[in-house]
């Protein structure tokens, strides 16, 4: 559904994309996650056409944005990261103005505009002005003028950006209902739990390119981070903690207060030597628990920056 | 572009502070300005004055030809000679000249005409009296002559027997200049035959052209306003044109431009029985062009700043700026003669200049039609340059 292919794009002496590549299947949910200044804003805009590669290729459908722009646009779907409606109109007079943006008939915006705004519980305040909503009602209206033309190619950028937990969930369900609608996602988030919740394809982009893809488990896999052990503790560990300190390779147990983790690839077998070494000791055992390695770390691991940085 | 243009406009009529702001501002400022200026009643001696005259010299002798001389070398004057009285008398009334001279012969008495154009009443004022002196006083005008032919032909009298003489003097009869004082200078103001009052229209071309400048100015405002929101983002992705947002933008600007010019003049038929049905087709074009070429320079105002900050004070000082040089203010004579030039390159002093031939003036559709085209040219030239601006501006957007 989207190619794009060796895509470079600069802004004076700043190399911004270097030969960035993207595929992404019909039906396919992707997560496009990267530092800022990576180059994820500057990949969407190209895919969105706000922007033209300096070299490369964009195909949304089959069809190149670049040759064929106003067909390519009418494939895609843009959800917006800031609120890009009218204020003073209201919710019906946006879905209208914005449907018929994208060519949508009359009856067209009313058949689907209803369905979205039932969808979204907010048909009854149509006829109220945007201005008077909540900051979750506006992100609900946000996306559903994206729709209303029902594109192929859905672009969503952090659409749950600072939005109360429950029109977060709303969302949520909403976007998981296109998902199993086959709807094909491309979308980017700073928050990791919505990334692995939804999607089928991670994308991890840093210096202008994809240096990571695949699913949450392939990229898991390639990267080769073991899950941790914790364990919280209390008493002294006294002349153990030299004994837990050998349990893995150099500085990779790591002893913090009351706290011990321990990287563990076979969790039973290591498990049972901490069991012994904190019987030796003076210290018990408080808590105890398996951590795996989620996206965070990964993406600290291959970034060497936090997601929010 | 025309779902663009509605929602522009339905955008503008939903906020009713702008449209009360629009249409009832410039009411109420020409209505101040009509009341300023006595309404459209007219009234004698308002006078203006100005500096650039035409001279016709009908008696060609040595006392015509030194006033004309004197006057040519006085720094009031700029003096344009010309043969033809009815030329003169056209050139002041079309505006190309401030004022004109005839001098011609009565009764063997040399008289004068001073030409004056009626809808420069202040700058009447001025010109008049000073005219009046430097033509018939002691300073290079006839009076000085006289003395002068006196004192050539009695070298012997003094400046004070001259004086004495002059009053007394009963052999140069033939000349008259005693009485030339009184009755050797006739005026002539020109003014149309519906008697309007020039203040009423210079009411409405001045403040009404300012504040329109105004109210596209805050058109442009809007174009900032969809970059800072994200809705021009927005509608970029959708599959129109770029420069369709560009343009929807200037039509729905000169759409409601118009209806505020209209909306004045219509408010000024009503209340000060302001004659806009006197050439209502020329008007009406009036009207269209004026406003396409101040709604260009909203979008011009618009494709050169970056925030609503920036078109805020940038707008302030460029329209104070233009409503200053091209007379919306203060008439434009009373400025140095560089600025009066500079104002030449305002949108306000050919709109003015437009109203004027249409309502005073009262002249051919081919005159008027070359004011048209000064401001259709501006109008062109101003969006040629925004489309340079907003290719670069929309560029950018992402």
């Amino acid at each position: 559904m989207l190619n794009v292919t060796g895509v470079n794009k600069s802004f004076g002496t700043n190399h911004v994309l270097r030969d960035f590549n993207l595929h992404i299947a019909k039906g396919e949910f992707y997560s496009l996650l990267g530092p800022n200044g990576a180059g994820k804003s500057t990949s969407i805009n190209i895919i969105a056409q706000l922007l033209r590669p300096d070299s490369g290729t964009v195909e949304v459908g089959g069809v190149n944005t670049l040759t064929h722009a106003a067909a390519a646009k009418k494939l895609l779907g843009v959800v917006p990261q800031e609120i890009a409606l009218y204020e003073d109109l209201t919710a019906w007079e946006n879905l209208l103005f914005w449907g018929k943006l994208n060519a949508v008939s009359k009856a067209g915006i009313a058949e689907k505009g209803q369905m979205i705004l039932e969808r979204f519980g907010l048909y009854e305040r149509r006829n109220e002005k945007i201005k008077t909503f909540s900051g979750g009602m506006k992100r609900r209206i946000n996306i559903a003028v994206a729709l209303l033309h029902e594109p192929e190619l859905i672009l969503m950028d952090e659409p749950t950006v600072g939005i109360d937990p429950q029109s977060r969930n709303n969302i949520y369900e909403f976007i998981q209902e296109l998902k199993n609608q086959g709807k094909t996602i491309l979308y980017t988030t700073h928050y990791m739990e919505e990334a692995e919740r939804f999607s089928d394809k991670i994308g991890i982009i840093d210096n202008g390119r994809i240096i990571e893809t695949g699913t949450f488990s392939q990229i898991k896999n390639n990267i080769n981070i073991p899950d941790q052990i914790l364990i919280r503790f209390e008493g002294e560990l006294g002349s153990t903690r030299e004994k837990f300190m050998t349990l893995k390779s150099t500085n990779e147990v790591k002893i913090d207060n009351d706290l011990i983790s321990i990287p563990t690839t076979s969790f039973k077998h290591d498990l049972k030597d901490i069991v012994s070494l904190f019987a030796e000791s003076q210290a018990d055992i408080v808590h105890i628990e398996k951590k795996e390695v989620d996206l965070e770390t990964i993406f600290l691991k291959l970034t060497g920056k936090n997601l929010r940085d | 572009m025309r779902t663009l243009i509605l929602n522009n406009l339905k955008l503008f009529f939903n906020d009713k502070k702008a449209v009360i702001l629009t249409f009832a501002l410039p009411i109420g400022l020409t209505s101040l300005f009509m009341f300023v200026f006595g309404g459209t009643s007219s009234t004698d001696d308002r006078g203006m004055s100005a500096f650039e005259i035409g001279v016709t010299d009908l008696v060609q002798n040595n006392a015509s030809q030194q006033t004309v001389t004197n006057l040519d070398s006085s720094k009031s004057y700029t003096v344009e000679m010309i043969q033809d009285s009815a030329e003169l008398v056209d050139k002041v009334y079309k505006g190309k000249l401030d004022g004109g001279v005839v001098i011609y012969e009565e009764n063997k008495k040399i008289k004068f005409t001073l030409v004056l154009d009626g809808s420069k009443e202040v700058e009447n004022a001025m010109l008049k009296p000073s005219l009046s002196f430097q033509l018939m006083g002691d300073n290079g005008g006839m009076k000085e002559i006289i003395f002068s032919k006196i004192k050539q032909d009695f070298p012997d009298l003094n400046d004070s027997d001259v004086v004495a003489f002059d009053k007394d003097f009963k052999s140069l009869q033939d000349i008259d200049f005693t009485k030339m004082g009184e009755s050797g200078l006739k005026t002539r103001v020109l003014k149309p035959e519906s008697g309007i009052n020039p203040g009423a229209i210079q009411a409405i071309a001045g403040t009404a052209l300012m504040t329109l400048l105004f109210s596209v100015a805050g058109m442009g405002a809007g174009i900032i306003e969809e970059k800072e929101k994200g809705t021009l983002r927005r509608i970029l992705i959708s599959p129109i044109r770029p420069m369709d947002f560009m343009f929807a933008k200037f039509f729905s600007s000169i759409i409601i431009a118009f209806m505020q010019l209209s909306l004045t003049m219509v408010f000024c038929y009503l209340v000060f029985d302001f004659p806009i049905f006197q050439r209502p087709i020329e008007l009406a074009l009036l009207i269209l062009v004026t406003a396409a070429t101040c709604a260009s320079f909203g979008i011009l105002l618009a494709g050169i700043a970056e925030s609503r900050k920036q078109i805020e004070s940038l707008s302030t000082i460029v329209v104070l700026l233009m409503s200053l040089l091209g007379g919306s203010m203060i008439p434009a004579f009373i400025m140095p003669p560089l600025m009066q030039k500079f104002s030449m390159i305002t949108i306000n002093y050919w709109a003015s200049e437009g109203f004027f031939d249409l309502f005073y003036r009262d002249v051919s559709f081919g005159y008027f039609a070359i004011k048209l085209a000064i401001l259709a040219g501006y109008c062109l030239m101003l969006i040629t340059i925004s489309i340079m601006l907003f290719r670069k501006k929309l560029g950018r957007i992402a």
